[in-house]
């Protein structure tokens, strides 16, 4: 089964790091990239991926910014996120499972142990009922119908 | 012949009788004359008698009236017919003198209305007598203040044929309470007020007010430019509100109030047109009364005032005002302290705005650059990784090995990245305090860290429950059983973990055999950065100083005593109920 994952990231080796760890683990999903909160937004608007990958630290539009937004939005808000980033700050964290997240991975140092933390994440989401049913997609396309 | 024989003796007879008559007669009249003035020198003795008695009674009540310490005046239809000797040392006039004078004469015209209508009431027979408080005019021109009972004497027909006054002087009762009051509402008027502007203006308005002074004025001392400023004026000069019109500067050591400020005594003019010394202000007048504001033997002021006439302010006056000059010092320097205290207060927030805000910088600064160093890392990290990844078997055993070795470099620089940020408290937690159960920490604690087979860890004694923040806690007590198990080089390393209680305060201990630590290190190891062995990966010389931090930020007390080769034993003391100290976090 193939996935339609979106990073939000403005680092380019981190993008290029994304995209080699899913060619490593020989994984085929759709990669859609945003390099900030504003071009994930557009994004997300036209082409509802299955999973996020959110960088805090960002540009114009940062990751909880963009969040809160994603949260506010009825047919968008199911989507699952996960925070990936390199920031341990405590706020950032509450902040975050505040607004409402699937998952908060801290950016390993080493590339294995990042290729691991990747492959662990999308696998789980494979397995995942929610995800498989695109469940969020079938209810939040009636919660936009019906408005 | 024989009728006149017998004519003859019947006369003789007759004769006879009326002598007898007569006899008797006498005999009467000489015993009535008798009686007569018997009773007449009874009657004279007895008029004697009276006219004595009489004589001893009015005296007796002479002695009392002359002698009277209250003023006694008898009159009849308003004139003066009968004035004691206190009376007549109380108005200044001889009893001649007030002889010619009647009631209105001596009355001051504005007490007479309510005078006379008592009068009026007692002569109509309404009233027997009556009571009044008024002010008469002395001989030369002043005022006394008397207390007044006033009597009718009436006649058979009850009409009010004289009138008995009795009065006491009350002037100087009357200045004094009146001098009371005029302080009490003063320092009323003054309380709670913490302004030297206003505390001047309530002075001014008060002791012109209650003291029926023309004006009344304050003046304060500027010691940096040398002179005295009128900082409020009540009276003539002020016509609009706290205003004064023509703000009027005197230079210390010039004009009267100048010179009270030089010598810090008072001056009590009786005619300034004979003190050259004396400057106009708006008007000339004729007596001056100048008293110092003293605050810690140091002239800080002037009360000021004047009046048109000359020999206006008495002796009392200038008691008063000393009196209330001394209540403004008090209330100036209260101002004065609290105006510093402010001052310093506001320094004080000033300084403790700008540590904040350069605190935050800091933290700001460490996010910023934590982040920003730790982004670049991993995209080294990654780069390192991939180059390997892509060249396997294409590179020599001595670029595969320098490859590693920067890999170890970046994992330290990261160790480091990761330490100052702890240390920094960027990943500042919640610092609340609530209860902490160090037993049941320091077990978790066990679970989560590696502990080596060859170590034991044992707990000497139950460890308390703490009103604390837990994440400090573990914090504090992770990096010192860490740093116990790290150093030991024993074939059987044991750590004691130990508390003794104290009043108020526990004292920890953690007890280890490792490697020991030279006393010349001891304070060196709790400062940031510095290891004492060769750096490697797993140190980075930043956990003491975190442990030093907690401590310190709930002002406890960390120690070591140690040996090399045999072993250290940390100590600290922690309060029971803990405080943060914010100023550390």
């Amino acid at each position: 089964m193939s996935l339609k994952i979106l990073l939000v990231e403005d680092d380019q080796i981190e993008i290029l790091k994304f995209e080699r760890a899913l060619k490593k683990l020989n994984y085929t999903h759709d990669i859609l990239n945003a390099n900030n909160g504003e071009e994930a937004l557009i994004i997300c608007e036209n082409d509802t991926p299955s999973l996020i990958f959110l960088d805090l630290n960002m540009p114009k539009m940062n990751g909880l910014e963009f969040l809160s937004i994603l949260k506010k939005d009825n047919h968008l808000k199911y989507i699952p996120v996960t925070i990936l980033t390199t920031s341990n700050n405590h706020q950032d964290k509450i902040d975050a499972y505040k607004i409402g997240i699937a998952g908060y991975v801290l950016k390993p140092l080493r590339y294995e142990n990042y290729v691991n933390n990747i492959k662990t994440i999308i696998d789980y989401w494979l397995v995942n009922e929610l995800v498989k049913n695109d469940f969020h997609l079938t209810e939040g396309a009636d919660v936009k119908n019906r408005k | 012949m024989l009728k006149t024989e017998s004519k003859i003796h019947e006369l003789e007879n007759e004769l006879k009788l009326a002598k007898l008559k007569i006899k008797k007669t006498v005999a009467v009249l000489k015993r009535r004359t008798f009686e007569l003035n018997t009773t007449n020198n009874k009657l004279e003795s007895t008029n004697k008698m009276m006219e004595a008695l009489l004589d001893d009674q009015s005296s007796r009540l002479n002695i009392i009236v002359e002698n009277s310490p209250f003023g006694i005046v008898l009159t009849e239809k308003g004139k003066l017919i009968k004035i004691n000797k206190a009376l007549q040392n109380i108005l200044g006039y001889s009893q001649e003198e007030l002889l010619s004078l009647t009631i209105k004469d001596i009355s001051h015209p504005d007490d007479l209305y309510n005078s006379l209508k008592l009068i009026h009431r007692l002569e109509k027979g309404s009233i027997d007598n009556f009571f009044i408080k008024k002010r008469y005019l002395k001989k030369d021109g002043t005022y006394v203040i008397c207390k007044t009972n006033v009597s009718a004497v009436r006649n058979t027909y009850g009409k009010v044929k004289y009138q008995v006054a009795l009065l006491e002087d009350i002037t100087l009762v009357e200045q004094q309470s009146k001098m009371l009051k005029a302080l009490n509402l003063l320092s009323i008027s003054i309380l709670g007020k913490n302004d030297l502007f206003d505390i001047s203006w309530e002075i001014a308005k008060n002791t012109a007010d209650h003291l029926e002074l023309e004006d009344c004025v304050i003046y304060t001392v500027d010691e940096e430019k040398n002179i005295l400023t009128q900082v409020a004026a009540y009276g003539k000069k002020n016509t609009k509100g706290f205003e004064i019109n023509n703000i009027l500067t005197v230079p210390i050591g010039e004009g009267i109030v100048g010179t009270v400020v030089k010598t810090g005594k008072p001056e009590l003019i009786n005619d300034t047109s004979l003190d050259d010394r004396y400057i106009i202000d708006d008007n000339v007048r004729l007596s001056e009364l100048a008293v110092p504001i003293i605050v810690n033997n140091k002239v800080i002021g002037v009360i000021d005032s004047e009046h048109s006439l000359k020999n206006h302010f008495k002796q009392e006056d200038l008691e008063t005002f000393t009196n209330i000059a001394n209540l403004a010092a008090a209330q100036f320097n209260n101002a004065i302290s609290l105006a510093n205290e402010k001052k310093i207060q506001a320094e004080k927030n000033k300084l403790l705005i700008k540590l904040a805000k350069s605190n935050d910088e800091l933290n700001n600064f460490a996010q910023v650059v934590s982040h920003d160093l730790k982004s670049p890392l991993r995209s080294m990290s990654a780069l390192i990784s991939w180059i390997q990844e892509d060249n396997e078997g294409g590179f020599d055993n001595e670029t595969n090995n320098n490859f590693e070795k920067l890999l170890k470099k970046v994992d330290k620089m990261d160790h480091l990245i990761n330490g100052v940020l702890k240390y920094s408290s960027v990943d500042k937690v919640n610092e609340t305090i609530q209860q902490v159960d160090l037993n049941k920490l320091v077990k978790d604690i066990l679970q989560v860290i590696h502990i080596p087979s060859n170590i034991t860890i044992i707990l000497k004694s139950e460890l308390p429950i703490l009103y604390s923040n837990k994440f400090r806690m573990q914090q504090l007590f992770q990096n010192i059983i860490s740093n116990a198990i790290k150093y030991n080089d024993k074939a059987v390393g044991q750590i004691f973990i130990d508390v003794k209680e104290y009043d108020n305060k526990y004292l920890f201990s953690i007890q280890d055999n490792g490697i020991g630590i030279d006393e010349k290190y001891f304070k060196k190891i709790f400062k940031i950065f510095e290891t004492l062995e060769v750096s490697d990966d797993n140190s980075t010389g930043i956990g003491l100083s975190i442990v030093k931090k907690i401590v310190t930020m709930f002002d406890g007390k960390i120690w070591l005593e140690s040996e090399v080769g045999k072993g250290t034993t940390f100590f600290f003391e922690l309060n029971k109920e803990q405080k943060i100290n914010t100023e550390i976090v």
